[in-house]
């Protein structure tokens, strides 16, 4: 599903990845970690092509993201869908939640049959269904980022990416958004997720891939939040 | 493209002008004056032209014939004016048609009238059309040596002051025409810039969500267009109301001035009008949508 094969990053001076390859198979649930500024963010990114690599091969879904065309471009990302942590601006906050959803599927010209049938879908699987008709300014953090992820699994996704999607949020919520990416992973699809919050690492026990300084330190099945390797 | 997503598009390009609304206003307003000033010179300059084409086709020639010239030579005379190499139509007007003639051009100014009516000065003339420019020199030679031919006046002269004002006219219309475009490209790319800034956050999830660049464009490229377009329409009601009533005002003061009919040549002008502002509108959103939204 996803492929890093030797790839090196370089932003202005700042080496962010450093000759990382990593793999990950279909249906995988990954913990990628690590302190600020190791380089989670700038792999995500690498991931959904908001940046290429300056060094190596990124494979997404089979397809060689360096050889992708431009035009090719939103066709992968309809395939993957990315959620953030800072879900307060990424919402529309003149739509409801029904319409900040909808929105996603309208701008693929997705037809009003398919977005009247897999909105409420999508709705009730992130347990918002009887919050449609609300705005964002009327939810709570953990909803906004229910309808978030609501958004990025309407297109039915194979790979999900979540960069701190519990970083601003309590403990309690967090691990209830943690739930709803396990769920979403049981259903089929592959979901990474980028985080810091070591009691979330340590109660799920998934994949973890620890990134230190741009270089991958640790990969281990099952693992725990530590980072030293 | 499906109906549905045009209507999406031409439904967010409206919501741009509205939310823009005092940008979109000032787009409006100077695509407007621009466009008028456009028009009042391409009004000026057809009409000129239509002017210089007129008096060409007018008597290019006339011999004024002397005082003591005997009308009994008058066929005589005639026949050897047909003769010239050159003269299309002769034609012998006396000095009596010549102050009906006058009459016509000057019919308030009665007092002037009197004064000629009471002892006319006009002599007799014999008006010459030369198609070929080049040989309306030769012919005014030649009448010239004409017994009883007193005077030879030709208007070439003044056709060619005239189209040489035409062809300044164009030159600084078309001049003016690339300024206004410009100042029309940049206020509504300008316009288009700020709606851009206004949905950076849609515009970011379009794109994260899959939306193609041509879908995230469109609205942007139509808002432009329609802000043209607005500005057009003002432009080409008072162009068109102006020029109406400007050619009526000449054809009853000044009707020995030939005025182009508003109909075609209002509405046409008004076309183009329409035509340029949307095009140019287009164009600036195009500029605009380049330069600040990387999709």
């Amino acid at each position: 599903m996803v492929h890093l094969i030797g790839v090196t990053k370089v932003l202005g001076k700042h080496v962010a990845l450093r000759d990382v390859d990593l793999h990950i198979e279909p249906g995988e649930f990954v913990f990628l970690v690590g302190p600020s500024g190791a380089g989670k963010s700038t792999l995500l990114r690498l991931l959904y092509r908001e940046e290429l690599p300056t060094v190596g091969e990124v494979w997404v879904n089979n397809r060689n993201l360096n050889r992708l065309s431009p035009r090719e471009v939103p066709f992968l990302r309809r395939r993957i869908g990315v959620v953030f942590q800072d879900f307060e601006n990424k919402l529309l906050p003149g739509k409801t939640v029904f319409d900040n959803v909808a929105f996603a599927l309208q701008v693929i010209e997705a037809s009003r049959r398919e977005i009247n049938r897999r909105v409420p879908a999508v709705l009730q699987l992130v347990g918002l269904a009887d919050k449609a008709r609300s705005y964002p300014h009327q939810l709570s953090g953990g909803e906004k980022q229910r309808v978030l992820l609501a958004r990025a699994m309407v297109n039915n996704p194979v790979l999900l990416l979540a960069d701190e999607p519990t970083g601003n949020l309590d403990p309690q919520t967090a691990l209830e958004i943690m739930g709803l990416l396990l769920e979403i992973n049981r259903r089929g699809t592959t979901v990474l997720v980028a985080t810091h919050a070591e009691y979330i690492v340590n109660t799920f026990r998934k994949r973890v891939v620890v990134l230190r300084e741009g270089c991958i330190v640790r990969d281990e099945e099952r693992g725990v939040y530590a980072l030293e390797g | 493209m499906k109906a549905r997503t045009l209507g999406y598009l031409v439904g967010e390009a409206l919501d741009g002008v509205r939310r823009n609304g005092v940008m979109s206003l000032a787009s409006v307003s100077t695509v407007a004056i621009s466009l008028l000033i456009l028009s009042v010179f391409a009004i000026f300059g057809f009409n000129l032209q239509h002017l210089a084409r007129s008096v060409e086709s007018q008597v290019e020639v006339a011999a004024f014939l002397d005082e003591r010239f005997d009308r009994a030579n008058r066929d005589a005379l005639m026949e050897r004016v047909r003769a010239l190499p050159g003269v299309a139509e002769a034609r012998y007007v006396t000095r009596e048609e010549a102050l009906e003639r006058l009459k016509r051009q000057f019919g308030d100014q009665k007092e002037l009238l009197a004064a000629v009516e009471e002892d006319n000065p006009l002599r007799d003339s014999v008006e010459v059309r030369v198609p070929d420019p080049q040989r309306v020199e030769a012919v005014a030679a030649a009448l010239k040596g004409l017994p009883g031919v007193s005077k030879v006046v030709y208007q070439r002269e003044t056709v060619r002051r005239l189209y040489r004002i035409t062809t300044a006219l164009r030159a600084v219309g078309v001049f003016l025409a690339v300024l206004v475009g410009l100042a029309t490209l940049l206020i509504i790319s300008n316009t288009i810039r700020v709606s851009v800034f206004a949905r950076r956050r849609e515009i970011a999830i379009m794109k994260l969500v899959g939306a193609t660049d041509a879908f995230v464009r469109w609205p942007f490229v139509l808002e432009g267009a329609l802000l043209g377009l607005l500005g057009a329409l003002v432009a080409a009601a008072v162009a068109w109301a102006g020029y109406a009533w400007l050619a009526a005002q000449v054809a009853a003061t000044l009707p020995f001035i030939p005025v182009l009919p508003p109909d075609p040549f209002a509405w046409n002008l008004a076309r183009a009008l329409l035509l340029i502002g949307a095009l140019v509108g287009a164009a600036g959103s195009v500029v605009s949508v380049r330069r600040h939204l990387r999709v």
